[in-house]
């Protein structure tokens, strides 16, 4: 006897948070009952096989229902259709946006189009999370995108506001569309050594220090975009270079501040040239977009691999930016005291978040 | 579309003959109404003795050109309850009906191009039709409209409902609609419910479902004054509720109202042919609307002219009878309620039954009266084998007792009680007209027989001695009768301790098959043993003299039975009791048998932390948790057999609902320890091999610790000396009565059995004393059940009518300080809950806001696209939840209790990926307060509760 028909529908809608969870991870029904029952659900209830299947079935074609409402989590609260808890609500919409951070990584810096999408298949080989969850989860970051692309503000609060995410999810988001945004490779072989989470540290560093929202709250311009005039500003910031004087004033300020104070303090004095160089000029260059691709390449290859093959601790590097950072105050004829500082602090930020294997 | 249309024939035949309470009261009224449906003209009865003095009826000719729908035959019978020809030409203006349309939200987009819609709405009633502005270019759209105003009778008032349609402006081409909300108004009529429905409404469309929301605010100025409103039917309340409403309390029950109104199915005019289905479902949808506005106005009539104001139990059903017409019924009882806040009586209780009933109550003991014998021993009207009360010891009990009834709250219950099906499933030939009706008549007593058998059995493996709630359902297919019998079985301290089961073979000489009797013997005896212990079955013992009376034998009994009625056939040899006491023997003639002693053991019990009943509460629990969870199921299932037989039938069936309940167990796991209350089943045969099964029931959680306690302390006040005698006598029960029937004690009952003369149930007087039971005689579809239940009930009725107040809600009023639930404030969207119980657990009823009737239809040409059948009604059933949620939100209520789902007709046509359904829901819409809130604000409760108290005591002593 075959059953053509078979619901279940209750006052309050049930949300079974391990069905929940395989759903999310794109298996079929079938897989999802495979799934349960190794998981010793029927010993435990001392139920059978058929119904499991059916609780299965309706749980999926609740999620199912409930997925549309779930694109635009302000309305799955005010949605008539459901009867859930808020507890419940909140937590349909945290599992929903939640990602894989691997997944993530590899779309970093990527563009949401149709064309990574149709990548996928790879990225799913490499990174282990189903191709359906893939799927669902590209399509929330574009959907994300999308929505915020063209708000004035900071990032994170509107994605918090739409879709009504928790504030490290959704600051997590607002890493995903800054770097989808500014499309920085991330891909390089040099930076593999970096995580998901690194780079969100990174663009919280950058939209905080640098964003225009970070001056002032009523910005005219998105946050994922860096401000232009700011861009344009820092090629000011050359001088430091450029000017052989300034150069050397700022080693000597910043060597005899930090002398016995760090273990690398000859290597920092064979290399502050180079190494200041790099600093500047990565902010000189992102007035192009094709240089500002190569940011994260740039401070690891100029900046991160040297420290690194000098051995330099965290902490020195710690040190050394803070007094890098703070020597030109008392450089006689630097007049940008306030514009480095704002670029040095998100630049110093990145690279202690960076610094390690 | 063509096929979707013929399906609903199918219904022809089963509201005609199968036995279920609506259908079976429809029986005689169905010859009714095609006879007025042949004669349009007949003229309403004459309203004798009311014309003058009480101007309440509009014209019968204003009427009647409204539901002359169509211009064919079937008019309905308009002016049946008016025809004051007199009041023709004026125009009444009772009342100014004022709509709002303040905003919509999540429309759908109707425009490809610009992904917007640019939505404006049509409001209507009646004749009249407004229109808002478009607002163009949004999918959230604030019209704020103006008021709009539309003036209105009474009679208009009550039939019509508002009907607000949005739809999508097109500059060139037609307006597209988006989709419909129906609003009844009938609860802004009422002067104590609601004053306003204001909220938001999903708007919905029967090939889209709900697309979208919409907020409407409505409200009713009436110009009368409340005297000259009061004559029309308006004022009259009107309850789902079985029982007197909490807030309420009964001053006189008037008896028994039924109507019904037929008008022609829009889905079977030749205008069909050429409408969408869209169209057509949406006249369906509004003529139903329409009929059943008018039938409660009508019945409302006749409460007035029976002097009530209020009616209970309301049941209203539609019969889809295809080519010749629609019929919508209603049944119900016409009370006189009082609202407990204003306790001064406004009436005499002149007519009330209350008062001799007391005499009745007060004549029997507590705890255990409602068991005892109503007949004189010597004149039984079936054989049963009686004892003496092992609560009072003073008069007789039989030994098993089958009720429709819920439990009395004075009922004494040793453990707890469990639910009992019994399943059947019988072969019938395919026939047609004659022929049919004789292939079923000849089956139906061996069914109703077989129902009966199997119900006693399971109830005597479960080691209890009574059902309670006692539902039976036939249902009549093409090719074959499904029984299904219902009960929640408990065990009466008032009753004997029910024997086992013996079985006994046949073939006595063959050793294997002693052996394998014996073993099936051994498994039998298990059970019971287990089932005692699972279900707390432990009666104090009593010493055997006791029980030793001087009762004669029961085969004497019953020739004293037919020497005494010879007119009575051939049925009255069946032995109903269980004969000897202590062993009810089953014998094993044949394969048959066999199979059935097999099927009496496949029921499994609920797993651990689970109860079930189909009553409103679980015997033997009484310290529920707020938490409650209401669902509905439906399953349809194909037989797949080729060449079905009745054992392999009754599998199927059986295995069928064992797995439905099982499924249920799992699905609630979460919510344990708890109990399925009230569990519903609806069998349907949509057609051959197809069985459709929905189960609609509420999942309560209790307090597994607080259990014990709880049983020792019972909260409520009137309940309680009677709980405490209760307790004495069950620790102390060895009190022996010397004179068991030297007090007369059936002479009062014997009156109001010979009342119940009548051959359809029970006459009005008598009935007036069942506020709860209205409708039990039409449940009793056997002659069996007819006979035992017209007896008990009867006597029960008087106990009923004295308690009925408290009884009501035990739980509700005895719940006290438990944990609330975490407030739901933060959620945009006010939380409504839903109980087919009259109640809320720890949760106080403070007001009564009107009746939820609503009735959908939905409609699919892309079954696959939808998630096929199963996608098509789960979204239906949550779309036909979350609508009625809306309007009793928009109400300003926070539940709906008593709610039912009277209807699913669900059919399909995978071929051409369609599919449709209806559905028909209704319950009363309530405000509650938790009765933790409660407590936190002290003025309140002390207000209300002397009142409740003292309106108790009027009715009790």
């Amino acid at each position: 006897m075959s059953s053509d028909l078979d619901v279940f529908v209750g006052n309050t809608t049930l949300i079974d948070e391990e069905v929940y969870r395989l759903w999310l991870d794109g298996h079929s029904v079938a897989e999802a009952v495979a799934r349960r029952l190794r998981g010793g659900v029927l010993e435990r209830e001392g139920t059978s096989v058929a119904v499991l299947q059916s609780d299965t079935r309706d749980h999926y074609r609740t999620f199912q229902m409930l997925e549309r409402l779930l694109h635009a989590p302000p309305r799955l609260l005010q949605q008539l259709l459901f009867q859930i808890p808020p507890e419940r609500q909140a937590l349909l919409i945290q599992r929903y946006y939640a990602f894989d951070e691997a997944l993530a990584r590899e779309l970093l810096g990527k563009k949401l189009s149709k064309g990574t999408k149709k990548e996928l298949d790879e990225v799913s080989a490499r990174t282990g999370v189903g191709i359906r969850s893939c799927r669902r989860q590209f399509d929330n970051f574009k959907r994300v995108f999308k929505a915020v692309e063209e708000l004035r503000g900071p990032l994170a609060e509107n994605i918090q506001q739409l879709f009504l995410l928790p504030p490290a999810l959704a600051r997590d988001y607002a890493a995903i569309v800054f770097f989808a945004n500014s499309r920085f490779e991330t891909g390089k072989r040099r930076l593999q050594f970096l995580s998901f989470a690194d780079f969100a540290a990174c663009a919280q560093s950058l939209m905080g220090h640098w964003s225009q929202g970070a001056l002032a709250p009523e910005a005219a311009e998105p946050d994922g975009d860096l401000p232009k005039s700011f861009l344009q500003d820092l090629k000011e910031l050359k001088v430091l270079v450029a000017d052989k004087d300034l150069l050397d004033q700022h080693k000597s300020l910043v060597c005899s501040a930090l002398r016995g104070k760090i273990s690398v303090h000859n290597e920092l004095e064979a290399n502050f040239k180079a190494l200041s160089r790099a600093l500047v000029n990565v902010g000189g260059k992102l007035t192009h977009a094709r240089d500002v691709r190569d940011f994260f390449v740039d401070l690891v290859e100029k900046v991160i691999e040297p420290c690194r093959s000098d051995k330099w601790s965290p902490g020195d590097l710690r040190l050394f930016l803070t007094h890098y950072t703070a020597a030109p105050r008392n450089l006689p004829g630097f007049r940008h005291q306030a514009l480095w500082e704002r670029y040095m602090a998100a630049i110093s930020a990145c690279l202690l978040r960076m610094y390690h294997d | 579309m063509g096929t979707m249309r013929t399906v609903p024939d199918f219904s022809v035949v089963r509201s005609g003959h199968e036995v279920q309470i609506p259908e079976q009261v429809s029986v005689p009224w169905q010859g009714l109404h095609r006879a007025v449906s042949r004669a349009p003209t007949i003229p309403g009865p004459a309203p004798a003795g009311r014309g003058g003095a009480a101007p309440r009826m509009r014209s019968g000719a204003a009427a009647a050109p409204r539901h002359r729908r169509g211009g064919a035959a079937a008019a309905a019978p308009a002016g049946a309850a008016g025809g004051g020809g007199g009041r023709r030409g004026r125009k009444k203006m009772p009342g100014k009906l004022k709509v709002k349309i303040v905003a919509g939200r999540h429309l759908p987009v109707m425009d490809r191009a610009s992904d917007l819609t640019d939505a404006f709405v049509e409001v209507k009633f009646g004749n009249t039709t407004f229109k808002t502005d478009v607002y163009p270019k949004s999918l959230n759209p604030q019209w704020n409209s103006e008021w709009f105003k539309f003036e209105v009778d009474d009679e208009e008032l009550q039939d019509e409902p508002l009907q607000i349609t949005v739809l999508d402006h097109d500059t060139y081409s037609a307006n597209d609609a988006i989709g419909k909300v129906y609003i009844d108004i009938d609860p802004l009529l009422y002067s104590e419910a609601a004053t306003v429905i204001s909220g938001w409404f999903p708007i919905y469309d029967t090939i889209h479902g709900i697309r979208g929301e919409i907020n409407v605010v409505v409200k009713v100025d009436l110009f009368n004054d409340l005297n000259r409103f009061r004559q029309s039917s308006c004022g009259v309340k009107f309850f789902c509720t079985t029982s007197i409403p909490k807030c309420y309390r009964a001053v006189v029950i008037h008896g028994f109202v039924e109507e019904l109104v037929v008008n022609e199915d829009p889905e079977y005019q030749w205008i069909d042919r050429i409408r969408t289905p869209r169209a057509s479902n949406e006249a369906r949808q509004r003529l139903i609307s329409l009929m059943s506005g008018e039938l409660q106005r009508k019945i409302g009539l006749k409460v007035l002219e029976m002097r009530g104001n209020a009616v209970v139990g309301y049941l209203q059903c539609f019969d889809l009878e295809g080519e010749s017409g629609l019929v919508v019924r209603a049944i119900g009882t016409a009370c006189t309620l009082d609202k407990l806040s204003n306790t001064s009586a406004f009436l005499p209780a002149c007519n009330s039954p209350s008062k001799e009933m007391k005499e009745i109550e007060e004549a029997s003991p507590p705890g255990c009266g409602f068991c005892h014998i109503p007949y004189d021993e010597l004149n039984m009207p079936f054989p049963a084998h009686l004892t003496y009360c092992y609560n009072c010891r003073k008069q007789k009990v039989p030994d098993v007792l089958f009720t429709t009834i819920d439990l009395p709250v004075e009922a004494i219950v040793v453990g707890k009680g469990c639910l009992i099906q019994a399943r059947l499933c019988r072969l019938k030939k395919k026939a047609q007209a004659e022929a049919n009706a004789t292939s079923i008549s000849n089956l139906l007593p061996f069914m109703e027989y077989e129902v009966h058998t199997q119900l006693m059995n399971k109830l005597k493996l479960r080691g209890m001695n009574a059902l309670f709630g006692l539902r039976i359902q036939i249902t009549v297919g093409e090719n074959m009768l499904m029984g299904l019998a219902s009960a929640t079985g408990v065990y009466l301290a008032a009753l004997p301790t029910p024997g086992g089961i013996q079985i006994a073979g046949k073939t006595p000489n063959d050793g294997t098959y002693e052996q394998h009797i014996s073993h099936m013997q051994k498994k039998i005896n298990d059970t019971i043993a287990k089932n005692k212990e699972l279900y707390e079955i432990n009666p104090p013992e009593l010493p055997e003299e006791i029980i030793g009376s001087p009762i004669p034998e029961p085969r004497q009994r019953s020739r004293l039975l037919r020497s005494q009625s010879e007119s009575s056939d051939e049925v009255t040899e069946l032995d109903l009791s269980h004969g000897k006491k202590d062993a009810f023997v089953l014998e094993i003639d044949d394969t048959d048998a066999m199979e059935d002693v097999h099927s009496l053991l496949t029921d499994v019990p609920p797993p651990s932390g689970f109860y079930s009943c189909n009553t409103e509460i679980m015997p033997g629990i009484n310290n529920w948790t707020p938490e409650i969870q209401m669902f509905t199921a439906v399953r349809v299932s194909r037989l797949s057999n080729i060449n079905p037989t009745n054992q392999t039938l009754n599998k199927n069936f059986n295995d069928l609902c064992e797995n439905l309940l099982k499924s249920l167990y799992f699905k609630l796991r979460s919510m344990v320890p708890c109990c399925l209350c009230h569990v519903n089943f609806t069998v349907a045969l949509p057609e051959d091999e197809l069985v459709q099964i929905a189960v609609t029931a509420v999942a309560i959680t209790y307090d597994k610790n607080q259990a014990l306690q709880a049983n020792k302390a019972p909260t409520e006040k009137s309940q309680q000396r009677a709980s405490t005698d209760n307790e004495e006598q069950l620790q102390f029960p060895l009190e022996l009565c010397s004179d068991p029937l030297s007090s007369q004690p059936f002479s009062p009952a014997k009156e109001v059995l010979e009342g119940a003369s009548s051959h359809t149930g029970i006459p009005a007087a008598q009935r007036a004393t069942s506020v709860d039971y209205s409708s039990f005689a039409d449940r009793c579809n056997s002659w069996i059940e007819l006979i035992k239940l017209k007896a008990q009930t009867i006597r029960r009725g008087s106990i009923k009518t004295t308690t009925s107040l408290e009884k009501a809600s035990p739980l509700a009023e005895g719940y006290l300080r438990h944990r609330s639930v975490p407030s739901c404030t933060n959620s945009t969207v006010s939380v409504v809950k839903m109980t087919p119980l009259s109640f809320l657990p720890g949760a106080k009823i403070t007001k009564y806001l009107g009746i939820i009737n609503m009735f959908f239809i939905r409609e699919t040409t892309s079954l696959r696209e939808e998630g096929g059948v199963s996608g098509f009604l789960h979204a239906f059933i949550a779309e036909v939840f979350a609508m009625v949620r809306a309007h009793v939100a928009a109400l300003g209520g926070n539940a709906v209790v008593s709610y039912i789902m009277k209807q699913c007709v669900f059919m399909e046509n995978p071929n051409k990926n369609q599919a449709q359904c209806l559905i028909n829901v209704s319950g009363d819409a309530v405000i509650f307060v938790r009765e933790s809130e409660l407590e936190m604000l002290p003025v309140q409760p002390s207000a209300a509760a002397p009142q409740h108290t003292s309106s108790a005591g009027d009715v009790t002593t």
